[in-house]
């Protein structure tokens, strides 16, 4: 079929015949019988003409449309059935068959839309059928053939070609096709270039052929052959594989593995193409060769080695292996995983042997068991043998199957290793009995290796305890101000200890019960490397702690003894004096050489003091006086001396020591305070009746206001006539009752009033306090106070003046009144206020008087205190009553002092002595 | 209401004191009990007995000072005559503060502490009564209505009828009659009477509406 676009002229009937026609009708009979029966749609187009002229009837069958259909449909209908793309093909160019020669053959490809919508592919040529007189191209003869099947085929062989190729690019092998032919390969996957480092395009596209290239010497020739002739006679499908080695792109030989297949053949059954698919072996090859290298290796070692190897099948009870040391050892065949071995075990071991087999059992996966037994030497002595077991299979249930065992001779070892045992076990002991503390130091490990016992005596802690590492060591135990110069030692410098001798330093260190101890070092080089440096260090320890605790207080006491104010001086046993404080060169104005001469002026003593001093320096007692001692400047100087002998560890008397205490000032002090004390005595009891006298006024008002209401009442009845005798007798004898006791009061009063002096006379101290008691009631009263009376029975009486005994109880009854008025104890709230007064006799020449009451009570730190003159807990007390009445009972012999109740409270205590002979005789008033 | 016979009541810790006073009091025809301590005077005390205390200043327990203190609490409204044995400044005044109608010093004559006694009882009479005319005015009040109260309120407050009907939104006759009839209920027969009663109830009455 052809159509024509350069004029559009149709084939006209009307017209008369042409030229073509008549070359046409020339050859028609020759012709049409030949067209029809042609597969393709032959036609004929006169170029003249620009139209077909003929055409044959295969176009129905290739396109659905009749012949008549198409004529009639003309040039348009014809157009509108080529596609699209391809109509610039169609077109027939002016002058486009000028120059194509006879038997030529211009070729088309296109398109043409069958009636049932489909687009079929057609083939069309075109050739000169005839020219005209000048031999131009007149009639060209055209055939379109369909080839839309085989269109259709190529481009799925393409597609798949495209798949193939994506799926070799994804395996991990290199896949080619080898083209024997063109001995190239003409497929590779990209697997090549990251395997071997060549570029895909270099086995594609290589003139020389990729085995000569490529690959190694020694393989080309199998290699070659194989792919040539190897697989000539092989069918499709199966498989030759081969291994050779290839050069990679870095010059190295690479081992690779392949497979090969025939992939397509030459019409005559001949291999085309080979596909190939390879993997680099090089490593696994490397790997193989090596084990096999070290095999031989390990069988040589094996058999050299100086221990006995098996290898045995314990459900066969074979031996799968033996190597040649056994028999060398036993003395016979090897049968080592036997029953008949345990022959050669000693009987003692054969069951710890036999028990082996079942701890092996219950070994961990490739878990090792040893066992240590005696057996018998080939030469019939019996030696020590270690067997250790590691089973290599096992039964799924977990039992060995396969045991590998070697058997090592230990005999000597164990030997060395006893006498090293027995040797450390001496060492030991003989550390553990010395008094030092005794350590071995590993400086390579940086811990303590060994130390003795004496650790935990001397320090607390144990042995094992003081082996952590010794940086850990050193923080936790060794004082902070000391870890640098410890630590100079162990481990960070060795050097220090490159001499021979002893290093000894001092280092405070904890002690478990976070005391600091004093510990004095003394460490030396115990072992040394080949090198000669230290290897081990060998340490003493000494507790210094007291030393160096009796060392520094040494310096303070001479510090305190050099500042001290009082004169102290040291001699020795001949009396010549060592030593003296500077307050002694003060105070005398004599140094220790000074009283080292013998000269008569210079004497501190006279000779009765010296002669009693000696004596009982001698006798080993404190010598104490007040003495008057003459200076350097003549002067006398009353002085507390205190002089007492100085004595070795063995009570033997090395010297001697005294210590002088200026008193000049104290005794001034001590005269003033007595005057004072006479003359203040006298205004504390004026002061003190003053006092009473108020009270006493009170008390004597009852009876007084009592005896007027009563005498009142008496008149006024009289007056009225009201009065009944027997009722006002009754009334009048109240009266005088009321009198007399008013009588009483003015007699106590005048009692105390009355001043005498200091009279002694046997005193009956428990009539003295029912005295006191009852001068205190109206306060006692007021106070809603209870009185305790608890008065020994048979008292002796002291010599003593009533009055003044009397006036310092009732000084101290009356504090005690006040003290629990002062707490408020007197009304309602909180415990009853009670006041007891006890007498007692004590040892048989003194009697006690405790005045005990619930009140405020005095501090503790006071308790002392409130015996100075003018010290007063009380708001508006002088301050002199304790005083005073302190120094009352001191003039009688006796002594005053006051202690602290546990619950609440103070206790005055007084006692007086029954002896007749006081110390001092001083009145006081 | 019957008149109760005064007791004098005599406290101090003293038995002789005590006793004596006794002796004397009752020369003057008076009743007499004595206490040995506040305490037991307290227990023993009658509010609605009338007559007066006698009471020493200086007591173990309870100081005749605290027990002042105590009365007042109390609401007893007892006359106290202090004794004191040596009566100073500070417990003389302390004692007035606390409500003493008197204060002697021990010793003392008869005759200044009957007449004492007498002046107490004769206070403790005029209390009492005072007291009894308080609760019968407050006791009529309580009789009347509110609006009753409002206009009496009023009235006492110095209002005009007038007045009164004014501020409460009364008509002035209403008011005529709720006063006439407060008159009769408080019992009194003229304004300055009602007044008297009123300001002796010591109520307070509200002139609000």
């Amino acid at each position: 079929m052809e159509s024509d676009r350069q004029d559009g002229a149709a084939t006209d009937p009307g017209a008369g015949p042409t030229r073509a026609e008549q070359v046409l009708r020339a050859n028609q009979q020759l012709l049409e019988p030949a067209a029809d029966a042609n597969p393709s749609m032959l036609y004929l187009y006169s170029l003249p003409e620009r139209r077909t002229i003929y055409m044959n009837d295969r176009i129905e069958a290739l396109l659905g449309y009749s012949r008549e259909e198409i004529v009639a449909g003309g040039r348009d209908f014809v157009r509108s059935l080529f596609h699209p793309d391809d109509l610039p093909a169609v077109r027939r160019q002016p002058g486009e068959y000028q120059t194509l020669g006879d038997g030529a053959v211009r070729r088309r490809e296109y398109r043409i839309k069958h009636r049932d919508g489909g687009w079929r592919w057609f083939h069309n040529r075109e050739s000169v059928f005839s020219r005209d007189d000048q031999g131009n191209p007149e009639l060209i003869l055209g055939a379109s053939e369909d080839v839309t099947d085989q269109v259709e085929a190529e481009s799925a062989l393409r597609a798949s070609q495209r798949l193939f190729a994506r799926v070799a690019d994804t395996v991990p092998s290199i896949v080619y096709v080898y083209d024997l032919s063109e001995q190239r390969c003409v497929f590779v996957n990209r697997q090549l270039e990251a395997t071997l480092g060549y570029p895909i395009e270099q086995f594609q596209r290589n003139p020389f052929g990729v085995i000569d290239e490529f690959v190694h010497e020694d393989d080309r020739q199998d290699l070659a052959a194989s792919v040539a002739g190897g697989l000539a006679g092989v069918e499709d499908g199966r498989v030759l594989e081969r291994e050779f080695r290839l050069r990679d792109a870095r010059g190295e030989w690479r081992w690779l593995h392949t497979r090969h297949v025939v992939f397509a053949r030459t019409p005559t059954g001949g291999v085309r193409q080979i596909l190939g698919v390879a993997d680099d072996v090089t490593e696994r090859t490397r790997a193989e060769q090596a084990l096999s290298e070290s095999q031989a290796f390990f069988k040589k070692v094996v058999n050299a080695a100086p221990i006995v190897l098996y290898l045995h099948d314990q459900t066969t009870k074979q031996d799968l292996f033996v190597n040649d040391q056994a028999e060398a050892v036993f003395g016979r065949p090897p049968e080592i995983g036997h029953d008949g071995f345990l022959d050669l075990v000693h009987p003692e071991d054969i069951d710890h042997l036999i028990g082996a087999g079942e701890r092996l059992a219950a070994a961990a996966e490739g878990g090792v068991v040893e066992t240590e037994f005696r057996a018998r030497h080939a030469s019939g002595e019996w030696r020590w043998y270690q067997d250790r077991v590691v089973a290599l299979t096992r039964t799924a249930d977990g039992k060995p199957v396969r045991v590998l065992g070697a058997i090592q001779d230990t005999t000597d070892r164990r030997l060395a290793e006893e006498a090293i045992r027995e040797r450390e076990h001496l060492l030991e002991r003989v550390a553990d009995s010395l008094p030092q503390l005794v350590y071995l130091f590993d400086l390579s490990a940086g811990r303590l290796q060994y130390v003795n016992r004496q650790v935990s005596k001397m320090l607390g802690y144990s042995p094992e305890e003081m082996k952590k590492p010794g940086d850990e060591l050193l923080n936790a135990i060794v004082h902070p101000e000391d870890r640098r110069s410890v630590k100079l030692l162990f481990p960070a410098d060795p050097a220090a200890l490159d001499g021979a001798g002893a290093i000894e330093f001092e280092c405070r260190v904890r002690h478990a019960n976070g005391d600091w101890r004093w510990l004095l070092c003394r460490n030396f080089v115990f072992t040394r490397a080949a090198d000669g440096s230290a290897e081990q260090v060998l340490g003493t320890i000494d507790d210094v702690t007291e030393h160096k605790l009796a060392g520094e207080n040494l310096v303070r006491f001479s510090l305190a003894i050099e500042s001290s104010s009082d004169a102290i001086a040291m001699a020795d046993a001949t009396g010549r004096v060592t030593y003296v404080n500077p307050r002694f060169a003060d105070l005398f104005g004599y140094t220790a050489e000074d009283l080292n001469v013998v000269h008569p002026a210079v004497r501190l003593f006279d000779e009765e003091t010296e002669t009693a001093m000696r004596e009982a320096i001698f006798a080993g007692c404190l010598w104490t006086r007040e003495v008057e001692l003459k200076v350097k400047s003549g002067r006398a100087v009353p002085c507390l001396l205190r002089v007492g002998p100085i004595q070795d560890a063995a009570g033997q008397m090395v010297g001697f020591y005294s210590v002088t205490t200026d008193i000049t000032e104290r005794r001034q002090r001590e005269e003033q305070a007595r005057q004072h004390q006479a003359e203040l005595t006298h205004a504390q009891r004026i002061s003190t009746l003053g006092e009473m006298a108020a009270g006493l006024a009170h008390e004597l008002n009852q009876p007084l206001s009592a005896i007027a209401s009563y005498a009142s009442g008496c008149a006024r009845r009289i007056r009225s006539g009201a009065g009944d005798p027997g009722e006002l007798l009754a009334v009048v004898e109240q009266i005088s009752e009321e009198a007399l006791r008013g009588g009483e009061i003015i007699r106590r009063l005048k009692e105390l009033v009355q001043k005498r002096d200091l009279r002694r006379e046997p005193v009956d101290v428990n009539s003295l306090v029912h005295d006191v008691v009852h001068l205190v009631e109206s306060d006692v009263r007021q106070g809603d106070v209870a009185v305790q009376l608890e008065l020994a029975e048979r008292l002796p009486r002291p010599g003593a003046d009533r009055i003044q005994v009397e006036q310092v109880l009732l000084n101290l009854v009356r504090n005690a009144l006040e003290s629990m008025h002062q707490c408020g104890n007197g009304h309602g709230a909180g415990p009853r206020a009670e006041l007891s007064i006890r007498t007692a006799q004590l040892d048989g020449d003194t009697i006690e008087l405790r005045i005990r009451d619930s009140g405020s009570g005095v501090p503790e730190d006071l308790a002392e205190r409130i015996f100075e003159p003018f010290f007063s807990t009380k708001a508006e007390g002088l301050g002199m009553g304790l005083s005073i009445s302190r120094s009352i009972i001191e003039a009688h012999g006796g002594r005053l002092w006051a202690t602290i109740n546990e619950d609440a409270g103070t206790t005055f205590h007084v006692t007086l002595p029954l002896g007749t002979a006081p110390p001092r005789e001083e009145s006081v008033r | 209401m019957k008149q109760l016979e005064p007791v004098v009541c005599v406290v101090d810790d003293d038995w002789g004191v005590r006793n004596s006073l006794r002796w004397l009091v009752e020369s003057e025809g008076l009743a007499v009990n004595t206490f040995a301590s506040a305490e037991a005077f307290l227990d023993a005390c009658d509010p609605a007995q009338p007559g007066c205390l006698v009471l020493d200043v200086k007591m173990p327990g309870m100081s005749g000072l605290e027990l002042q203190r105590e009365l007042r609490q109390r609401r007893i409204t007892i006359p106290v005559i202090i004794i004191s044995g040596h009566a100073d400044v500070q417990v003389a005044v302390r004692a007035f503060k606390t409500g003493a109608v008197d204060l002697l010093e021990k010793p003392f004559s008869d005759d200044d502490l009957l007449d004492r006694i007498r002046l107490a009882l004769e206070k403790d009479r005029e209390i009492r009564a005072a007291a009894a005319e308080r609760a019968a005015a407050a006791a009529r009040i309580a009789l009347l209505t509110r609006r009753e109260k409002q206009v009496l309120g009023l009235v006492v407050a110095g209002s005009s009828n007038k007045e009164i009907a004014n501020k409460l939104a009364l008509s002035l006759k209403t008011v005529e009659v709720h006063r006439s009839r407060v008159m009769e209920k408080m019992q009194v027969g003229s304004l300055a009477e009602l007044v008297r009663l009123v300001v002796h109830s010591e109520e307070n009455l509200e002139t609000q509406p």
